[in-house]
């Protein structure tokens, strides 16, 4: 604890923050340690659920809008690329103080790895609630990589 | 060997699924007028979404459609309030899957200017 406090009391920039915003649990303390920064940045993974008949991934992307974001599918990769519009950071409006800033306002690329037997140009791709949900449907086409080959 | 069985399946139906609880990244902004808290919570919408304020402690509580390890994940986040935010007219909306909290300052927290005659 008294480390901790040490280390909070070497940061200068904890002086310029409002004491209002001081968080009640230990953990969540005055300046967000390396250790809270690695849980607050805690990487949610894509979801991918493989059935019969689709594919279906839902990726984290909170805060984009739609047209920020474009979905490509290129042989068996599904790849997802976001770009902030300079005009979507909120923080940027004039008068506004920067007290606390965790949010990783940065680009994102994240590269999913499908199953065999995806129809990709039936793939269907929805944004709500800051999750981006890809659904491609699958052909019943078994034969693709497996074969019975007979012995004579 | 079945009795094994039986008695792990009653395990699992008596445990009802716990959620995994997140901390979500915050940013913080401050105006002549008000406080903004930005929240990012993915998979939340403003039926999922708790906020209340209680003895000067603000919780958020935001339970989202996302799950890892098929445990649905449940944001949350304390903060205490200082007396310079009036909490009757605290406002929340969410977009994009984006909390943002508006804690407009007290009357008495204003600075006042002292009118020169």
């Amino acid at each position: 604890m008294l480390n901790n406090l040490r280390k909070h009391a070497l940061l200068p920039s904890v002086r310029r923050w409002d004491s209002m915003f001081d968080s009640v649990m230990g953990k969540l303390d005055l300046f967000p340690g390396e250790e809270l920064h690695s849980e607050l940045n805690d990487y949610i993974h894509p979801e991918i659920e493989i059935t019969e008949h689709a594919v279906t991934v839902r990726i984290s992307l909170p805060g984009f809008t739609k047209q920020e974001i474009s979905v490509e599918i290129e042989n068996d990769l599904l790849t997802v690329r976001t770009e902030h519009n300079s005009e979507s950071h909120p923080h940027h409006a004039k008068g506004q103080k920067i007290l606390r800033s965790e949010r990783l306002h940065t680009e994102v690329t994240q590269t999913v790895r499908l199953p065999g037997n995806i129809k990709c140009t039936n793939a269907s791709a929805v944004y709500a609630d800051g999750v981006l949900t890809v659904s491609i449907p699958r052909e019943n086409n078994n034969c693709a990589f497996s074969r019975k080959i007979e012995v004579k | 060997m079945s009795s094994k069985n039986e008695i792990v399946k009653t395990d699992e139906t008596a445990k009802p699924v716990e959620n995994i609880e997140l901390v979500p990244p915050v940013d913080i902004t401050e105006d002549p007028d008000a406080f903004t808290m930005y929240f990012e919570v993915p998979g939340c919408n403003a039926a999922s979404v708790k906020v209340e304020v209680e003895n000067g402690i603000l919780t958020v509580e935001c339970a989202s459609t996302l799950r890892r390890s098929h445990r649905p994940i449940l944001f949350k986040r304390i903060f205490r309030l200082s007396r310079a935010v009036d909490i009757s007219k605290i406002s929340a909306a969410t977009c994009d899957g984006v909390l943002t909290l508006t804690l407009p300052k007290a009357e008495h927290s204003k600075p006042f200017r002292v009118p020169v005659a």
